[in-house]
């Protein structure tokens, strides 16, 4: 029998091969589609309309929301750097809060300026130490919202945005906040840190606090985390501004960071607080009897024309050292101020700058600096006011003297002003 | 040693002339007396087909006693011996009885591959369904009915066992073990195999303590066919299509065969496991004359299927099936698999059959092989864990409240969706990433699918002669010279982009645990250094890149000698290997010992291996076999972290088997059975394992040396005819496999976190994982072209693979225990997990038809485990984790494997 290939089998086989289908194994991608929160618009509260819903909650304890209740806020914080653990803020113009979620890496879903809207109908509203949160319950107390549920808990609305950010509450040190700002983000201006040089965390350390000091000595406490990409980096030294949230422990404030790019600190150039009268200031009287003079009450620079001899008109320079802006990339120049009395001198109090001192005031050449000045001309001091950041850019490499020059028009009564001058900074930002 | 070898190879190449006959004789079905065509005659290394009336014809037979074996397709084969004492002999009608088990060519290996959290998971391990034809009842038995279920005979793994393609080994060099996958679906052209299994004496290589088989695809040798086979089942694949044509050899002196199988399920007995298997084989025989034969053949297997992975019990009760599979997850209302493997491995083998006398036989094979094993898997940096059954999302995570825990619970069994991979997060979270890369540190994508590729090639040169020195001597000797190479490496498969964002997303090469736990090292975090922080695509390499190349050379011999009431058999054999590996990235956790090529290293090892048969009467056979030989250890149990750096295991060394059986064998037409002894020592064994460890984020390398194992047991297999049509068999097997020693631990954290350690791991004669006694009772029944075939199977005595890290002293230090839990603690940490025993039933049907002794039609049906059993684990494996702190073990619960219910397997050919 001869045996030749039989194309009819082939043909069987051929058939089967391809009438019998194929596997498929190529996918569609999915379609992108921005994410659109589902919620009742009529059903919405505000954060603290939320935290409202049990106002007398006690510590320890948790109200579960049994209706249906919505709330909207922008993601501020979230555990990106790992210096928070499962949670994260939202915030609106009402207040902040925070979320207690059992999932790890968080930021994935929920970056910083995602808009979130809580179906909060079956959840919980927790008060952990004086904290309100937004969680589950956990053997009667506040917990965290089951992974699982993370989904039905927290809706999407659109695609995170940086510009959703609220602007953080700001403090001039580390005071002046309020129980209405914890799970909020708050700036702290002009603050150091008590310890420079010393880790965000060491590894052996269960609970890394760090100090954080203003200029008039308030402290805050900062909490960081061993499992925080920035535990190992070294805390820097000089002045500056610390952005984070702020919470609660055993009734204190402190305050998260959530990675290293909220602590703005500065090099700096000229830190001068007048705790003593500072030798190296020159007070030149040009005209007039009064002086500038050391307050060693407030520790502080003053003048006040008035003095003794009324009538007699002033003008009075309190010139700084020397300093170079050699190395400076962006200098920065500020002062506290505050003024009473009034005086029909049209200008009385002037901030100016050289580069070039000619060791007397009347010959140099100074450029007047633009700062914010205490407009306050009752018979009593206000609160000190500072000069905001003046820009010294514009003398980049060179060296410079900083001086405050002084009139008075000494006219009769009301006819000087009196002016006190503190913490003269410059800063390379 | 070499030079006893030479020796025995000298006297090899003597020969010996005597007056040769010409035996003749026609093959029959026994049963229907009608002639069969195209039956293999062979004597010795002489071989010849019958023709169309079964007649035969074999010159130039030399004077003597000879064996004589016919064998045909689909029938049992039939084996005599004769004595050659004329120049012209015809023995008459040889009767073959009707055995269609051959048909019933299931690919027991295929089926039910599942994954663990291991990175080497290479597919063999199973036993061989070459096995199934085997002539031995307890050997096909443990085969075909066991194989299943992962049962391994003797407890060897099949790095124990050879396989040859045409006279070549295929084994994987570096792993040490083959994979089958190479010529799976290609059943009938790769039908025609010599094979032992245990100790016996071969015709093509040394062998191994667990048996070897060679596979020929020698056109000439196979039946004439046009062949086609539709198959349809429930298991890995549902469907296949298979078409064999075999010429059988013209009178030019050519033979051609062809194969062409495809297997495929968009959805497996298990969800999610989709299945897509193509394969050929093309050989052609040119017959130059009477002394001169070449063949070339090729073939491949293009593999491609979604994998299964074993999850803890929990899971398997919450999802409500044993068979849940967390791999997958809806796409686009489609399920993906997130765990794929591809493989093809194309082998090509050129042949030279040269027969320079009736008493000689060389052939002679130049051979290469190439190809990719890839296994696809998702990756993910800075992201939570995307595996669904990951252990802090299930119930047990949470300990002290049990309404939240049986609320979990609820969730978890109650939506598919919690249970499977959230694709359409995966994509959403990379997008947000993207978006937001310039305000992240770095921006890359968070999750996505690498390849994890070993592209290999190999050539190889083999020759194997066999001579028939006297009447009752025959002597076999071959040589083998193997050059491999494989590039290790992964890629980026897919970065889970939107259709618009195509290319846009980016992956940088760096390890993101190094990254955390050496903040602001730049360089230690790099996978590789002289490309730091490269920025990756799809389709580009990253993670490690390496190549282990593996020389050898092996000799051996062996010679037979054959008298009436006595047989013995001795060989010895000598390799030699030498491997090495060359870096092609300098990792920053290892910058001076993973770029370029590394320190050979090398082994001289042997075997000898001698056997006897005393034939008490034509009834009664006593045999016994010993073997001892070393065994160089693979070069992937060799390398301590080889993904990371070239650094050796210490005190590596070459593993150390002895093993010896005896059988008493009874042989009467309507009752046989063989009952065998066994013990086997291992010794100095290495293993390596490698594993995700999801605390530390890191894969971890975990090496055992010194692992001495010993494995005794009895065989026993029995087939009863009770009339000509029914019989009955019994065969089972009962083992103490156990550990020995004290091996010693190394670990190795590729991340780099912590510094390599040792300890002792405390597993002194504990059970080896695996069944270590079954037993089957079966009934065939034949007639009228019908036949039927029950086996009730029931396997026990079976051990759970364990964590060594329990067994260590770290697991029991620093306990709190008091005084009278003390002894309950322990045994719960360190008792070894016994897997419940199971029984199945099986059926098969089938029928075959014979039209105009021109057309064949084969009809077969089966049932596995007809009692849908879907309680069966077939191995399982604690994790490679454990809780040192509260020294829980329900913390980090065992992942099971389970055997299929219920299954069918309808088979239909169709033959001219």
């Amino acid at each position: 029998m001869k045996n030749k290939l039989n194309p009819f089998l082939i043909a069987i086989f051929a058939a089967l091969f391809t009438l019998l289908g194929c596997v498929d194994k190529n996918f569609d991608t999915p379609t992108f589609e921005v994410p659109v929160a589902d919620f009742d618009s009529t059903k919405l509260l505000t954060i603290s309309g939320f935290i409202n819903l049990a106002p007398e909650l006690a510590a320890g304890s948790v109200f579960k929301v049994d209706s249906e209740y919505y709330v909207k806020g922008v993601v501020t914080a979230n555990d990106e750097s790992g210096c928070l653990y499962k949670k994260m803020y939202i915030q609106d113009e009402t207040g902040g809060l925070e979320l207690q979620i059992d999932k790890t890496s968080l930021f994935n879903l929920y970056p910083v300026g995602q808009v979130v809207y809580l179906r909060c109908q079956d959840f919980y509203l927790g008060n952990y130490g004086g904290i309100k949160q937004f969680g589950y319950i956990y053997n009667g107390g506040p917990g965290r919202i089951p992974t699982h549920l993370v989904d039905s808990a927290i809706m999407l609305d659109g695609l995170p945005d940086i510009v959703n950010v609220p602007e953080p509450k700001t403090a001039n040190g580390a005071t002046g906040f309020t129980t209405n700002d914890i799970s909020k983000l708050v700036k702290l201006t002009n603050v150091h840190f008590q310890d420079p040089g010393n880790l965000y965390a060491n590894e052996d350390e269960d609970y890394p606090e760090r100090t954080v000091v203003d200029a008039n000595g308030n402290t805050m406490v900062l909490s960081t985390s061993t499992y925080a990409n920035f535990a190992a980096d070294t805390i820097p030294s000089g002045f500056g501004d610390i952005v984070g949230i702020l919470s609660l422990y055993n009734s204190e404030f402190r305050l998260y960071i959530r990675d290293l790019d909220d602590v703005q600190m500065y090099d700096m150039l000229v830190s001068e607080t007048f705790e003593t009268d500072p030798s190296n200031w020159t007070k030149v009287s040009v005209a007039g009897v009064e002086s500038w003079a050391y307050n060693a009450t407030d520790t502080c620079m003053k003048i006040n024309g008035w003095g003794t001899n009324t009538g007699v008109a002033n003008e009075d320079w309190l010139v700084s050292p020397s300093f170079s802006l050699a190395n400076a990339a962006s200098p920065s120049f500020s002062f506290l101020n505050r003024r009473r009395f009034a005086d029909t001198e049209p200008q009385p109090m002037t901030v100016m700058i050289t580069d070039n001192y000619t060791g007397d005031v009347t010959t140099t050449v100074w450029d007047e600096l633009s700062a914010i000045l205490d407009p306050n001309t009752a018979t009593s001091f206000a609160e000190w006011v500072s000069s905001g950041d003046i820009d010294l850019s514009a003398y980049t490499g060179a060296n410079i003297r900083i001086a405050f020059r002084y009139k008075s028009s000494g006219n009769g009564s009301g006819t000087a002003t009196y002016w006190d001058i503190d913490d003269v900074y410059v800063i390379d930002k | 040693m070499k030079n006893a070898i030479f020796i025995f190879l000298f006297f090899l190449s003597a020969g010996l002339f005597a007056q040769n006959a010409k035996l003749s004789g026609t093959v029959v079905n026994g049963e229907t007396k009608k002639p069969i065509q195209n039956a293999v005659v062979k004597i010795g290394v002489l071989q010849t087909n019958t023709n169309e009336v079964g007649y035969f014809e074999l010159n130039e037979v030399p004077q003597g006693k000879a064996t004589i074996i016919v064998e045909a397709e689909g029938i049992a084969s039939f084996k005599q011996i004769i004595k050659v004492n004329k120049t012209e002999i015809n023995i008459g009608e040889l009767a073959l009885g009707e055995n269609s088990e051959e048909e019933m060519d299931i690919d027991v290996v295929e089926d039910n591959i599942v994954t663990g959290d291991f990175l080497d998971e290479g597919d063999g391990g199973a036993m061989p369904s070459l096995l199934n034809s085997s002539k031995d009842v307890y050997a096909r038995t443990a085969a075909f009915t066991f194989g299943p279920m992962f049962f391994k005979m003797r407890g060897y793994d099949n790095s124990y066992s050879s396989i040859y393609m045409n006279g070549v080994s295929v084994e994987n060099p570096e792993m040490g073990r083959t994979s089958w996958s190479m010529w799976g679906g290609l059943n009938d052209a790769t039908r025609n195999k010599d094979s032992y299994v245990g100790l016996s004496s071969g015709l093509f290589g040394f062998g191994d303590i667990g048996g070897a088989t060679n596979i020929s695809t020698q056109p000439s040798t196979y039946r004439k066919q046009n062949k086609v086979t539709y198959s349809l089942g429930n298991r890995s694949y549902r469907q296949r299509v298979m078409y064999t044509y075999a010429s059988g050899l013209n009178k030019n002196g050519w033979a051609f065969m062809f194969s062409g199988a495809r297997r495929w399920a968009n959805e497996g007995y298990v969800d999610g496991t989709f299945y897509d298997s193509w394969s050929y084989l093309g050989a052609i025989e040119k017959k130059l004359n009477d002394k001169h034969s070449f063949v070339l053949s090729g073939f491949g297997a293009p593999t491609e299927r979604g994998l299964q992975a074993g999850s803890t019990q929990e899971a398997y009760d919450l999802a409500g099936s044993n068979y849940y599979n967390p791999n997958w997850g809806y796409q686009n209302g489609e399920k993906r698999n997130a765990k794929t493997r591809y493989v093809h491995q194309p082998m090509i083998v050129a042949n030279h059959v040269f027969t320079p006398s009736t008493k000689t036989k060389i052939t002679t094979a130049l051979a290469y092989s190439f190809g990719t094993f890839s296994n696809k898997a998702l990756n993910w940096y800075n992201a939570y864990d995307p595996r669904p059954d990951y252990y802090r999302l299930l119930p047990s995570y949470i300990t002290d409240d049990d309404e939240l825990q049986s609320y979990i619970a609820d969730i978890w069994s109650g939506s598919e969706a919690i249970r499977q991979v959230d694709w359409d997060e995966l994509y959403y979270v990379n997008y947000v990433a993207y978006l937001n890369q310039n305000q992240e540190e770095n921006g890359q994508a968070k999750y996505m699918i690498e390849d994890r590729r070993d592209d290999h090639n190999r050539y190889s040169l083999s020759s194997n002669i066999n001579h028939i020195l006297t009447e009752n001597i025959t002597l076999s000797g071959g040589a083998e010279v193997s050059r491999y190479k494989v590039n290790h490496y992964k890629l980026i498969d897919d970065l889970l982009e939107y259709d618009d964002q195509e290319g846009n997303y980016f992956w940088v090469d760096v390890d993101q645990f190094a990254e955390r736990d050496f903040p602001g090292n730049d360089s230690i975090i790099q996978n590789d250094l002289n490309n730091p922080n490269r920025v990756c695509y799809e389709g580009d390499r990253f993670g490690y890149d390496y190549d282990i190349h593996v020389n050898s050379e092996d000799v051996w011999a062996q010679s037979k000698f054959i008298y009436d009431n006595f047989e013995f058999y001795a060989g010895a054999n000598v390799v030699h290997t030498e491997f090495w590996r060359v870096g092609n990235m300098k990792n920053g956790r290892a910058p001076e010992n993973s770029f370029g090529e590394s320190a050979h290293t090398s082994f001289l090892n042997y075997g000898l291996k001698a056997g006897a048969t005393i034939k008490l009467s034509g009834h009664h056979y006593f045999i016994a076999n010993g073997l001892y030989e070393t065994k160089a250890p693979s070069p992937k149990n060799s390398y301590l972290s080889p993904r990371i750096k070239d650094d050796l295991i210490d005190s590596l060394s070459s593993e150390i088997i002895y093993t010896a059986d005896f059988s008493y064998v009874i042989k009467y037409k309507r009752f046989n059975a063989k009952i065998t002894a066994y013990n086997t020592f291992m010794l100095d064994k290495t293993t390596l394992n490698s594993f995700y460890h999801d605390e530390l984020k890191s894969y971890v390398n975990y090496s055992m040396t010194n692992v001495d194992q010993n494995l005794k047991g009895i065989e026993f297999g029995s087939e009863v005819k009770i009339t000509n049509q029914l019989s009955v068999l019994l065969a089972g097997s009962y083992a103490d496999n156990r550990y020995i020693s004290r091996p010693t631990a190394t670990v190795s954290v590729e991340n780099g976190s912590q510094a390599d350690s040792s300890k002792t791991i405390y597993i002194n004669n504990y059970y080896l994982p695996g069944a270590q006694a079954v037993g089957s009772f079966g009934l065939k029944y034949y007639v009228n072209y019908w036949f039927f075939n029950a086996n009730v199977n029931y396997l026990t005595k079976s051990y759970l693979s364990f964590n060594p890290e329990r067994r260590s002293e770290a697991a029991i230090n620093g306990n709190t225990w008091y005084a009278d839990e003390y002894e309950m603690k322990i045994d719960e940490i360190t008792a070894i997990e016994k897997i419940p025993n199971a029984m199945t039933i099986d059926l098969s049907i089938g029928k075959s038809w014979r039209i105009d002794y021109k057309y064949y039609i084969n009809l077969n049906f089966s049932i596995g485990n007809i009692l849908d059993n879907t309680e069966i684990i077939t191995g399982g494996y604690e994790q490679m984790r454990f809780d040192f702190v509260n020294k829980t073990v329900t913390k980090f619960p065992p992942k099971y494997f389970y055997s299929f219910g219920r299954t069918f397997y309808l088979n239909l050919s169709f033959r001219i």
